[in-house]
């Protein structure tokens, strides 16, 4: 009866560790480098500044968006390039999460939006 | 030794006990005659007729392993043909978490809205458009926006799905 018991206490152990592995942080996600996956599998790897991600990093969303670039306060913001699911890129500057500054929209299909954004906006062709 | 620490046990925690392994044991047996006969206690007949049941959209996810389907080609997607993707269109409901925000990326108000109200969307909406031809995914949502009450509609093309194996949800929404 105790290795019966003994057996399963192992096996949920494992299956749990296991689990617990495929989320949370691998490396140091507090003030260092580290990768940091969510529950959802979204994928963050790189820099990190009182538990936020600060500096350069590449964030991977499971539905295919991809983020490179730089971070500031756990946001987007600075220069950084967006990947969409389709193909579609934007390549230029950030604040806050959205498309602000100088920057370039090229779209699945090849055409091109350069320009000023402002809170993902085009507002100024260049 | 076991037996001893039983015996020792007062009458309540004993029959607590019993009681306890009686339940597992039910459901054990249950559990054990379902896995063996559940094929014999199935008549012919009636698994004749769930075939006859069958929907095109359960016959096309049963054909389809990979998780995310997909209108453009991806390296790690399935790519839906028309049919397909009508099929799939008509028959999904939920629109994910993800496919919000990446929608709000392109809608500034929306993601305003969004973030203040805690991630809480109003509506969901997957329908299909005969004159387009295209799926058409979107989200309501209602809040402050400029200090004003605000209700906004996001909508676009459904182009990516995800199959979790019970239902279908669209994955990626393009609004621009």
């Amino acid at each position: 009866m105790k290795k019966f018991f003994l057996f399963g206490f192992i096996i949920i152990f494992f299956s749990t560790a296991s689990y617990a592995r495929r989320t949370g942080c691998e490396g140091d996600c507090e003030n260092g480098s580290g990768t940091w996956t969510y529950t959802d599998q979204t994928v963050y790897k790189g820099e990190w500044l009182n538990s936020k991600k600060h500096g350069k990093g590449i964030e991977t969303w499971p539905n295919g968006y991809i983020y490179e670039g730089d971070f500031f306060d756990s946001k987007w913001q600075g220069d950084g390039t967006l990947t969409f699911p389709d193909g579609s890129k934007y390549i230029g500057q950030w604040v806050e999460d959205n498309m602000n500054g100088q920057g370039t929209f090229t779209l699945a299909d090849g055409t091109i939006r350069k320009g000023i954004w402002k809170n993902g906006i085009l507002v100024e062709s260049n | 030794m076991l037996t001893k620490s039983f015996k020792e046990l007062p009458e309540g925690s004993k029959h607590f006990f019993g009681l306890v392994t009686l339940t597992i044991s039910i459901f054990l047996l249950f559990f054990l005659l379902n896995t063996f006969f559940y094929e014999e206690i199935i008549s012919e007949k009636l698994i004749v007729e769930e075939k006859e049941q069958i929907n095109p959209y359960d016959e096309l996810l049963n054909s389809i392993f990979k998780k995310k389907l997909n209108v453009y080609e991806s390296a790690d997607g399935y790519l839906l043909n028309a049919d397909e993707y009508k099929i799939l269109c008509t028959n999904t409901k939920i629109v994910t978490q993800r496919a919000v925000m990446g929608a709000n990326i392109i809608n500034f108000k929306a993601q305003v809205i969004y973030n203040a109200n805690g991630n809480l969307i109003e509506e969901t909406f997957v329908k299909w458009d005969d004159d387009s031809n295209q799926c058409l995914a979107g989200y309501i949502l209602k809040g402050i926006f400029d200090n004003e009450e605000a209700t906004i509609e996001v909508s676009g093309q459904a182009q990516s799905f995800l199959n979790t194996g019970v239902d279908t949800r669209v994955y990626f929404i393009k609004n621009f």
